[in-house]
């Protein structure tokens, strides 16, 4: 009896997991129904992003939308397959049931008729990447703001009308328009070092995705900065020699203006990399020097950043030069650049000066007399442990088979 | 004697033997369904320790200065295997110890005295060891006194690296001797049955929480070795048996 009833609840509990699958899966994809071959094109998702926010620059410049979708077996390589694409609404569902390929709503619907904006052919495999122009979906005004919807369809065979397509079938996508570019930061503070020397702002409101951090290699640091403990912000850098810096020279958007400082080798895209040594304005600045990145934080709230000094060229011990700060929202419009702080080079020491002082000429000879040597586990000091754990291994091993062949 | 006789006293014998002939029948088959299994404790094989406590290595002045009392903690694990058992005394284990420790403290700036935020420096030490172990458990297991003493002795491998924030300064390796002794406070007494419970269904014969005190020569027996060992350390925990 007890035996049954633990079998019971074995079995239970197996359903149970495997409906809970089911269900999971069933909420991550989309499903579509059948249109002209009658064979079921499979499920899709959407990769990687529901929301994608355009900037006003992205918008006039119809940088496409890439859309990442997945579809799920039984997809057929080569199945004649096509995605439509739906404009409007304000929701997160298409709000209507429409017709493969065209504007005209189901038989037997009473909804609005349908806004068919977009198409284009599945090109085989489960993967597939679509790019879609954000003109062609909200026209070319681009001081919208706010959200919109388009949602995305995969259709079977061609010539096929007669199925609709139903308001659940879809994977839908949120266009955030943000025109506005974020504030600069402010309050640029920073700390002395050498190989870790931190960088912190404040940060006014607003959805940011990343920082970055750019030093004048070719400036200097105004006011008292250099003489204070690294924390003070260097606010006369807009009249130093050489710089061309000027907060809000930097256009929101804006990388091909050659005449500003930050543009031409700026980085476009928050996904970008560090870039250290890469001169930002290329012969744009009065002093011939340039920015150079040497930081980029990602994050939602990207207030603070390390900069290794010994990576910046000509930054030499007890030097020290003017840094700036640009965000960039999620939209990837770029702030002005923030006013200048004073980054400060110089030689840090820790334990292993203060061990070594006294007792070698320097660090390196200090170094080499402890690193390793007769104490690897390669040398002739590890020899007598080694030895003893060998030992201790195999009379283990010995007892065990004697244990077992008494 | 008659027959009579022999049948009075027959009947008198019958009527003396019958409650201790027949009363462990009787119990015998009472016990079938009353008595309690006894208690059949599982093999002890292994033992293994969660181990905190403190270490400061033998790098004075400099430690000092750099890491102020910075204790750590170290953290370590131990599992000891029971090689045979000492009738009356104890069980004789090998085990290996796995450890780790971080020390930090404020670097400074070598050119100006004033630059106090110029990042941190810090050390850490992963020690190794492998012990021989006695652990002397007669007192608990014979006279129920649940006191545990244990002496452990080896050879100790330390792995350092020390730098400032960003910039590895040093790493290296350091070998000695490792010695320790162990008093451990057996938690069975407290309450017996769910110690029981917790062998029967988990395998854990004993838990013990203990003290020790320990020493190394890590890097003291000669060699260009630094010397991360210790005149004195402690460390407490849980011990378990299984």
């Amino acid at each position: 009896m007890t035996k049954t009833v633990t079998n019971f609840i074995a079995l239970s509990a197996a359903l149970a997991s495997l409906s809970l699958a089911v269900t999971a899966q069933a909420q991550m994809t989309a499903n579509f129904r059948t249109y002209g071959d009658r064979a079921a094109p499979g499920t899709m998702s959407n990769l990687y992003f529901t929301t994608w926010p355009v900037s006003a620059a992205e918008c006039a410049a119809n940088t496409l939308i890439p859309v990442q979708i997945s579809m799920a077996p039984p997809v057929v390589v080569g199945t004649n397959l096509f995605f439509d694409v739906w404009a409007g609404g304000t929701g997160a569902t298409l709000s209507v049931d429409c017709k493969p390929g065209t504007n005209r709503r189901a038989v037997g619907s009473t909804a609005a008729v349908c806004t068919h904006v977009w198409a284009g052919p599945r090109q085989g495999g489960v993967m597939q990447l679509l790019e879609i122009p954000p003109q062609s979906l909200f026209g070319s005004d681009c001081s919208m703001s706010g959200d919109r919807w388009f949602h995305i369809m995969l259709v079977g065979a061609t010539g096929d009308t007669s199925a609709d397509i139903a308001a659940a079938n879809v994977v839908n996508v949120r266009v955030v328009f943000d025109g506005t570019a974020p504030s600069a930061p402010t309050n640029v503070s920073t700390s002395a070092g050498d190989t870790s020397i931190e960088v912190t702002w404040t940060l006014a409101s607003d959805q940011y995705s990343s920082a970055r951090v750019y030093v004048d290699p070719t400036g200097t640091c105004g006011g008292g900065s250099t003489t204070d403990s690294g924390t003070t912000v260097d606010t006369g850098v807009s009249t130093d020699a050489g710089t061309d810096v000027d907060a809000g020279d930097m256009d929101a958007g804006d990388v091909s203006d050659a005449g500003d400082v930050a543009d031409a080798g700026a980085p476009s895209d928050a996904g970008e990399g560090a870039d250290a040594g890469v001169d930002v304005d290329a012969g744009g600045g009065s002093g011939g020097g340039g920015l150079v990145q040497v930081a980029v934080v990602e994050g939602t709230s990207p207030s603070s950043a390390i900069i290794n000094g010994s990576t910046i060229e000509g930054f030499d011990t007890g030097d020290s030069l003017p840094v700036y700060v640009v965000v960039y929202d999620t939209a990837r419009n770029v702030s002005t650049m923030s006013e200048a702080g004073c980054i400060r080079r110089v030689e840090v020491d820790g334990f292993w000066s203060t061990y070594c002082e006294g007792r070698y000429d320097s660090l390196e000879e200090c170094r080499a007399a402890y690193s390793g040597c007769s104490a690897s586990p390669g040398g002739r000091g590890s020899a007598a442990p080694l030895a003893g754990l060998s030992l201790l291994l195999l009379g283990l091993v010995a007892r065990r088979v004697k244990k077992r062949n008494p | 004697m008659n027959s009579s006789s022999f049948v009075s006293f027959a009947a008198a014998l019958a009527a003396v033997l019958s409650p201790v002939l027949v009363s462990p029948v009787s119990a015998q088959v009472g016990s079938e369904w009353t008595s309690i299994h006894e208690f059949e404790p599982s093999p002890e094989r292994f033992t293994a320790e969660l181990r905190i406590g403190t270490y400061r290595p033998n790098l004075e002045p400099a430690f000092t200065e750099a890491f102020g009392g910075d204790l750590g903690p170290m953290l370590s694990l131990e599992l000891d295997v029971h090689l045979f058992r000492i009738p009356y005394v104890g069980v004789l284990a090998v085990g290996g110890s796995f450890g780790w420790i971080e020390w930090t403290g404020a670097a400074t700036s070598a050119a100006a005295d004033d630059d106090t935020n110029v990042g941190t420096t810090g050390m850490s030490l992963i020690p190794i060891a492998v012990l021989a172990v006695l652990r002397v458990d007669v007192l608990a297991r014979e006279l129920d006194f649940p006191l545990i003493l244990s002496g452990k002795i080896g050879p100790d491998v330390g792995y350092f690296q020390t730098g400032v924030t960003g910039r590895l300064d040093a790493d290296g390796w350091s070998v000695g001797l490792r010695w320790a002794v162990q008093a451990g406070l057996e938690l069975d007494f407290l309450e017996q049955r769910a110690a029981n419970r917790l062998d029967q269904e988990w395998g854990i014969n004993h838990s013990v929480v203990f003290f020790e005190l320990y020493g190394s020569t890590m890097g003291q027996m000669g060699g260009n070795m630094l010397p991360l060992g210790t005149d004195l350390a402690w460390v407490a925990g849980l011990q378990v048996t299984f």
